[in-house]
């Protein structure tokens, strides 16, 4: 629930009688987003969908920002691995359920020793996402205090979603590949005639 | 049974024959012969072959022709079906059911998953063959095996345990250094799961 305090428009419910905040579409309150935090740039992709970019420095008070103005959904948290770049882009996905509309932010953060500050102060769903992705990609999240061990039980290798984790061979040393009990097969099922 | 068929649980994970196989007088034959005939089925439904076992138990195959039903909890049942693969995750929980089970205890490997890891070959989070960590007596192919393999695997068991030659639980603690082995390179084994070596009676 939104406080009262809040600077925006309200309008009257016309069921309940009540002043709840006005409806704000994703354009809108992505320009009021760009007025207060330097270096972001907004794109709108479709209607009702807006892409955001900003410095991942100012990630937690976008988040904020976005929920004061009823973009309370909290939908994911996603990480993708842009080696090429050097780069960790992580996407914030909004949404507004009176607005009904998506916003989706993105930011980038350096693959070498990769941090970036947690959400969970806004959004307390976000502490899950934060925990798959420490487990998955690696990335640090100052401000979470659940950051412990999630899917991945006795994991002693590398974050495995990485594209630089090499599956085949991590396999290879992991589990042993090998053409089971060959000489059990009679030589018609075997390609080498049962050698 | 032809005579070019392998006979499952004659050789070991080498490919080398077990010779010990035990004697077995006039009344463990007659109990053989019972108890081939009455079997109760835990499915370990880990991956998409969960959905072929529904029709086997059910009229259209009606699995209690053969003597096998279902059962709930892994004490209490004889033929372990694990169906699909298996997450090394997973894994722990299936070698911790497969201990809890009572002797005599057989494993089907159900689906190309349980036998080389199938479609998640290259996958960093399944195991490839169950066979290194618990001892499986026939392994069914496919894709998912259609009900018909099911019952011909179930028909396969009868005539091995008929025969005296399903006897992975037997591998199973013969050879238990072996399994242990490859159990630990994948997982650990907790403080409250403290299993001593099992002892073949």
């Amino acid at each position: 629930m939104v406080e009262d305090s809040y600077d925006l428009t309200k309008r009257k419910d016309e069921r309940s009688g009540e002043y709840v905040p006005e409806d704000i579409p994703a354009e809108r309150a992505a320009d009021e987003v760009l007025k207060k935090v330097p270096g972001a740039e907004s794109r709108k992709r479709k209607d009702g969908r807006v892409e955001l970019n900003v410095p991942s420095t100012s990630i937690g008070s976008v988040m904020s920002e976005f929920k004061r103005m009823g973009y309370d959904h909290f939908v994911a948290l996603t990480c993708i691995d842009l080696i090429k770049e050097d780069m960790f882009e992580m996407v914030y996905h909004l949404w507004s359920y009176g607005a009904r509309t998506h916003v989706y932010v993105k930011t980038n953060i350096p693959r070498e020793d990769p941090s970036i500050e947690s959400v969970v102060e806004v959004f307390r769903t976000a502490v899950t996402y934060e925990r798959e992705i420490k487990e998955m990609f690696g990335v640090d999240f100052p401000g979470n205090q659940r950051l412990t061990q999630f899917i991945l039980e006795d994991w002693e290798g590398p974050p495995p979603m990485r594209k630089d984790f090499d599956s085949i061979r991590y396999v290879q040393d992991k589990f042993d590949i090998k053409v089971r009990n060959p000489k059990g097969l009679p030589p018609k099922w075997t390609k080498e005639g049962g050698k | 049974m032809s005579d070019d068929e392998p006979k499952g649980g004659l050789l070991d994970q080498n490919g080398i024959p077990i010779t010990n196989l035990p004697k077995r007088g006039f009344v463990r034959r007659v109990a053989d012969w019972a108890s081939a005939k009455s079997m109760w089925l835990l499915w370990y439904c880990t991956g998409c072959g969960a959905v072929e076992l529904p029709p086997s138990f059910t009229s259209r195959y009606d699995m209690e022709r053969y003597g096998i039903g279902p059962m709930a909890t892994p004490r209490q049942a004889d033929i372990f079906l694990i169906t699909g693969y298996l997450s090394v995750k997973t894994l722990k929980r299936v070698v911790r059911s497969y201990e809890q089970m009572q002797d005599p205890k057989y494993v089907l490997g159900h689906g190309s998953c349980t036998i080389d890891g199938g479609m998640y070959w290259d996958s960093y989070a399944t195991i490839k063959d169950v066979g290194l960590y618990i001892p499986v007596d026939i392994y069914i192919a496919g894709c998912m095996p259609r009900p018909e393999a099911i019952f011909h695997a179930f028909e396969k068991l009868q005539s091995m345990i008929k025969a005296g030659e399903a006897n992975g639980w037997r591998r199973y603690k013969e050879n238990y250094q072996y399994y242990r082995k490859n159990q630990d390179k994948v997982f650990k084994r907790g403080p409250d799961w403290a299993l001593e070596e099992p002892v073949l009676k």
